[in-house]
């Protein structure tokens, strides 16, 4: 097939596995035992007002219809409105997502940061002392649970040192303008430099977190792919040839090793969509972990759905980029 | 001849570099005084800042602050400081009820033989968006409080039901500051029982009804409770749900003389500003309050981290015995459920449990136990309870186990109890069916979602749980009523109790009421109605939890209202003190 | 239907010829292994036997009854009670031990669950090919991209607490990863064509099953199932510590956890540390002896250790 046509099918496929998914999700949703409307007016009320309510909110329809309509306003972009908070779930998700998306990335990228050259130094001294080192912490790191190991610091460097403030998204001495709502994006473009280095104190522990459970898989893959790619052939090639080490390093390679890692990073990003919720509720940040878990708890089925909705959005497109750059970057990918 | 030139030019060269260097040198030590200077300066400024805003620090829950002073929402905290009611229990005396926003009430009668309140109120007042105060704001008020929704055609509908929201048959309006409240059908009888006005009393805090309707139109949102603007000392500035909202104080508010009682608004506040922040756990709470991120926490601070929080001297804390939720523990009385409507049964499950465990174990000691569904300092308190709990425990599971042979079940049985999906309801429950199962009886723990426990539990199918109630007003009425009289949804009907002497009883009790001097009738009464409640083992009453609070050593004149839900009202007159060490240390916020 | 009963065989249990046959293999590969494989794999396997037997006979390794309010609440760990005691009273230790039942048990059943379905659905879907196999791989992969934890969780608030709920909401969660797998497993055995070559030949089916095709299955079984109770065990604390899965008062490790925080800064500190712990042995144990199989069965990956 050719390229053109196979990155086509792959967009292409997007909508109905979105399709799938959301549909899935609305049944489930309905299924569920609970009266949204009970829950956030309390037990008081009488009867009728809450069947009025019901009503109102379109509720008491049968559920294929209910179904149809939720699809229409889908396409439309139009997620509906929170029952519990009272705006449009699009505006709630927006005000908090930036917060998971600053965990999220922040953290891949010190994982990042800490994995990828240490799998490099472990490739290259294959055997040696932090090879072996790095492999037993490894294990240990990566069996971690995400929330006990943000308890720990929390306790520690938090509570005991007093290093790091417990919890918190951020210091509120400062007024920093929102513009993407990621604290210290804001805080650089405000130019704000002391802003920024208290509330990145803030932000400190979750990335830690993250990083740490996430760090050994980075260095892991990192090694296994250099070494990987160092056993190639056209790797003694050029060493044969004469090319300084550190070129055949660098240019040939990394440059291959990487894509592995690519795969990896996607992965990250959709299992960190996922593992949030713990991190945010134990430093208390307002994100979409949160707001979902609340959503569940509280049967708001807009905004179960929208967050849903949007995590699919989200992970479908990333899945579909990556394999496009996978068949582009790899001719040897048959498709 | 070359060479010393050129180490003349280097020697010349060398001393300019050097006086430049020194000058250089000269001049940032002067401007790094200087800059010493600005740099204190600016401290004691942040420092300032600091304490003009107080934050109070409470637990998310479901609240929205632009929905805060209505009805549907669980947190009384923000709905006090900017909402203003038409009259308050008052702060110190749980007897005494201030005029606030009413100046008056009267129960009176009119020609056709209803029983109305007449309201007078305070004249002159205005809103902060600049409507007037008047007694259509209040209409408004209560009526969409019970309607929730605008729908206007229900005017009129009677409720047969005791409801804090339903209180009233309907309302008029003879002139602008008059309001009529005419009593139900069932509660002519009533006056001048506190319970007649329990509505302006309770939780209703006037909204301008030019702001609901303005907001609910601009945002098309579910419901137009959205934005509010009440008559308090405070107004809201900014907020994000779940996060924080941000009060400012209202120039214009008239402390209304006694308004909110003895310890309202007393003078010109020294604060800029309150923020509210939210927590989503205790632990967090509890860790912001010691470093000093807040400086206040409301009564959602967890139990145990109260009594931890004793010993850290600079936290000052204060509470006020039983005035919390009144626990009790209901069996459905409904024969369906038997045994349970067996009285030899319903007593072995009444000697079973410890509450001295409960009160141990979860509320951490911050309650009592309680032998009495009416509380302690309550005028006619009984304490019917204590005798079999003062016996020895061995004793009371060897009579609890011979009643339950008695009753049949020599070998144990088999049941649940049903519980909201809360954590301290879970934790009671805990203790209970290990409490239970010393006498045979094993119970399975059910927990459900918040709705359905509701839906489940006013139809009447759970087996055993949990209950508690407010204090509402400083009358055994506010308490034995909803737990036992028939019409009672709240927990007679919820535990299938039905008996119409009692019913008779409690009506005859609230009809004698007299706020001058009850007769003596009454007191036989309701200790007859205690000691049937013990002899039929109606329900078992467990605890009384306390009020209680915490806040930084350097918040100076805030006191802690010990009457009723008024958290943090008393905040306004509260200040805080820049500590000593200030030029070396940073704000905590 | 070769496929269906291939998969059903495997489940239905192992049986004894091919046990030998694996463990003579297996043996064979095992000595070949380098040290640090041999050393996963083991340390793994104690762990692991440890953990299980802990299942089984936890009531023997708790000195008390873990529901039991005896004890003075919150004590510090002393020879009495080696964890200390909870906020009510009760030994940690012998809750924990008890807890392991919970956690451990949930996860096999949800990976036994899962892998059944996959195995099932996929070994049909790589034989039958076709629509069927298009409409199945595309309802797998939208449930494959899903965030795991979210669907966990959705449905666990779905299906409401308890451990047959809890075991069905982790195990669908896994289903989608399994199915992808037996099914390419089954497409490129399928592809081989040595099973027309050893038929032409005259070998009877089952021959075929057991020399030819079980070993490939096996192999991946048992780290998939190592693996699998790994991820679930994580997942059933991780529900627990977020107060949905197992109701009280059974002793799950995450509830554990979730329970002893309101006490952390009282000074509670084994509230927290030996809940955890236990998850990390557990977790430990099994991605050791994944992590060790793989690398025994897998020769072609040693150039890479």
């Amino acid at each position: 097939m050719k390229l053109k046509y196979y990155v086509g099918f792959r967009i292409l496929m997007i909508i109905p596995t979105l399709l799938i998914i959301l549909t899935l999700v609305f049944f489930i949703m309905h299924v569920l035992p609970g009266d949204p409307v009970r829950i956030m007016w309390g037990e008081e009320i009488p009867d009728t007002i809450i069947e009025e309510i019901r009503h109102n909110l379109g509720l008491d329809r049968p559920i294929h219809i209910q179904y149809i309509e939720y699809l229409k306003k889908f396409i439309r972009g139009d997620f509906g409105t929170s029952y519990r908070y009272k705006v449009s779930v699009l505006d709630k998700v927006k005000e908090v997502w930036p917060t998971t998306l600053e965990i999220t990335i922040g953290g891949i990228l010190l994982s990042i940061i800490m994995g990828i050259p240490l799998g490099i130094i472990c490739a290259l001294r294959k055997g040696g002392i932090i090879d072996q080192v790095t492999r037993i912490f490894s294990l240990y790191l990566y069996s971690n649970p995400s929330f006990w190991l943000a308890l720990i610091l929390q306790i520690y460097l938090g509570l005991t040192w007093g290093l790091l403030p417990t919890s918190g998204r951020c210091s509120l001495s400062y007024d920093i303008p929102r513009v993407t709502g990621m604290i210290t994006i804001d805080s650089i473009m405000a130019l704000n430099f002391r802003a920024l280095f208290e509330n990145l104190r803030y932000l400190i522990m979750p990335w830690l977190t993250v990083a740490l459970v996430r760090m050994p898989r980075y260095a892991r893959i990192s090694r296994a792919s250099l070494l990987n790619v160092l056993g190639e052939d056209y790797i003694i090639t050029a060493r044969a040839k004469g090319v300084r080490e550190r070129t055949v390093i660098i240019k040939h390679a990394l440059r291959n090793a990487i894509l592995p890692i690519i795969t990896m990073l996607a992965g990250s990003f959709v299992w960190l969509l996922g593992g949030t919720v713990f991190i945010e509720m134990i430093f208390s940040q307002p994100g979409m972990g949160r707001l979902l878990l609340e959503g569940l708890r509280g049967r708001d089925f807009n905004m179960i759905q929208g967050i849903v909705a949007i995590y699919a959005i989200i992970v479908v497109g990333l899945n579909t980029v990556v394999e496009v750059i996978y068949a582009v970057a790899d001719p040897r990918i048959k498709y | 001849m070359m060479s010393n030139k050129r180490n003349v030019y280097i020697i010349v060269a060398a001393v300019i570099i050097i006086i430049g260097l020194g000058g250089n040198w000269y001049l940032t030590e002067q401007r790094k005084a200087e800059r010493a200077e600005e740099l204190l300066a600016e401290k004691y400024e942040q420092w300032v800042v600091w304490s003009r805003t107080i934050y109070i620090g409470t637990i998310a829950s479901d609240y929205h602050p632009g929905i805060a002073i209505g009805r549907g929402n669980r947190n009384y905290l923000e709905g006090y400081l900017r909402g203003g009611k038409l009259l308050w229990v008052d702060a110190n005396d749980i007897n005494i009820f201030n005029p606030s926003l009413a100046e008056s009430w009267e129960f009176k009668v009119n020609s056709d033989g209803e029983a109305y309140v007449e309201y007078k109120i305070v004249q002159g007042l205005k809103f902060p968006d600049g409507t007037d105060v008047d007694a259509e704001a209040v209409k408004y008020t209560w009526e969409r409080e019970r309607y929730e929704l605008a729908t206007r055609e229900k005017h009129g509908e009677t409720y047969h039901v005791y409801s804090m929201s339903t209180g009233w048959k309907r309302l008029e309006v003879p002139d602008k500051y008059t309001l009529l409240q005419f009593l139900p059908e069932d509660n002519q009888n009533f006056l001048p029982h506190p319970f007649s006005f329990i509505h302006a009393l309770a939780h209703s805090h006037i909204v301008s009804p030019e702001s609901s309707e303005t907001y609910a139109k601009e945002t098309n949102a579910i419901s137009d409770f959205a934005n509010q603007v009440g008559y308090g000392p405070f107004l809201l500035e900014s907020f994000v749900v779940d996060q924080q909202s941000v009060l400012v104080p209202w120039d214009d508010y008239v402390t209304l003389g006694p308004t909110s009682g003895t310890t309202g608004p007393t003078k010109v506040t020294e604060l800029d500003k309150v923020v509210i922040i939210e927590y989503a756990d205790a632990t967090s709470l509890r860790m912001a309050l010691e470093r000093g991120e807040v400086d206040i926490v409301d009564d959602t601070i967890a139990d145990v981290d109260y009594q931890d929080l004793l010993a850290n001297p600079d936290i000052v804390t204060d509470r006020a015995p039983a005035i919390g939720y009144c626990m009790l523990f209901h069996m459905n009385h409904r024969p369906e459920f038997a045994p349970f409507n067996d009285l030899d049964f319903r007593k072995a499950v009444s000697y079973a449990i410890f509450p001295e465990e409960l009160v141990e174990k979860c509320l951490f000691g911050l309650g009592s136990v309680a032998d009495s569904a009416v509380r302690t300092f309550q005028p006619y308190y009984l304490p019917v309870w204590e005798e079999i709990r003062s016996l020895p425990d061995d004793e009371r599971i060897d009579i609890a186990k011979d009643l339950l042979a008695k009753a049949g079940y020599p070998d144990g049985y088999s049941t649940e109890i049903w519980i909201p999906d809360n954590i301290d309801y879970r934790n009671w429950a805990t203790i209970v069916q290990a409490q239970l199962l010393k006498i045979g009886i094993r119970t399975t723990i059910k927990s459900f979602e918040s709705g359905v426990y509701y839906d489940e539990v006013r139809a009447g199918h759970a087996p055993m749980f949990f209950r508690g109630w407010t204090l509402d007003y400083n009358d055994p009425d506010s308490e034995l009523w909803y737990l036992l009289h028939s019409s009672s949804d709240k927990q007679a009907q919820r535990m299938g109790y039905n008996n119409s002497y009692i019913d008779s009883l409690l009506e005859r009790g609230k009809e004698l009421y007299d706020p001058t001097g009850d007769p003596a009738e009454r007191q036989e009464i309701y200790e007859e109605i205690q000691q049937i409640m013990f002899d039929d083992t109606i329900s078992i009453p467990l605890m009384y939890q306390d009020m209680y609070q915490a806040w930084n050593s350097w918040v100076e004149d805030y006191v802690m209202w010990k009457t009723t839900h008024t958290t943090c009202m008393g905040v306004w007159n509260a200040r805080k003190v820049i500590p000593d060490n200030w030029e070396t240390t940073d704000p905590p916020r | 239907m070769l496929w269906l009963i291939l998969g059903l065989s495997i489940k239905g249990g192992i049986q004894v010829e091919l046990k030998k046959l694996r463990e003579s293999k297996f043996a064979k590969l095992y000595l070949a292994a380098p040290k640090s494989a041999k050393i996963n794999f083991l340390v793994g396997l104690i762990l692991d036997i440890f953990l299980i037997s802990l299942v089984i006979f936890g009531p023997l390794f708790a000195p008390y009854n873990p529901n039991e309010m005896i004890f003075d609440p919150l004590e510090k760990p002393s020879w009495k009670n080696i964890m200390g005691t909870d906020s009510f009273g009760r030994d940690l230790f012998s809750r924990l031990c008890i807890g392991t039942r919970y956690s451990l048990g949930i996860s096999l059943i949800a990976v036994g669950v899962s892998l059944t379905i996959g195995v099932l659905l996929g070994s049909t879907s790589g034989f039958l090919g076709g629509t069927l196999d298009k409409f199945l791989m595309l309802i797998m992969d939208s449930l494959y991209v899903f965030p795991g934890f979210i669907l966990v969780l959705i449905m666990a608030v779905v299906l409401g607490p308890g451990i047959w709920q809890t075991a069905l909401a982790i195990s669908i969660q896994r289903i989608p990863g399994n199915f992808r797998m037996i099914r390419s497993l089954t497409i490129s055995v399928k592809e081989r064509g040595f099973i027309e070559s050893e038929r032409v030949m005259g070998a009877s089916d089952w021959h075929i099953i057991r020399h030819h095709i079980a070993p490939f299955y096996l192999s991946i079984l048992f780290v998939t199932v190592s693996l699998g109770m790994a991820r679930g065990t994580l997942s059933v604390a991780g529900l627990g510590f977020l107060g949905l899965g197992i109701p009280p008062p059974a002793p799950e490790w995450g509830t554990e956890l979730a329970m002893g925080r309101p006490f952390l800064l009282m000074g509670a500190w084994w509230l927290i540390i030996f809940p955890g712990l236990f998850v990390l042995i557990a977790m430990l144990g099994f991605n050791l002896l994944s992590e060790g199989l793989d690398e025994i069965s897998n020769p072609a990956l040693r150039r890479l250790k």
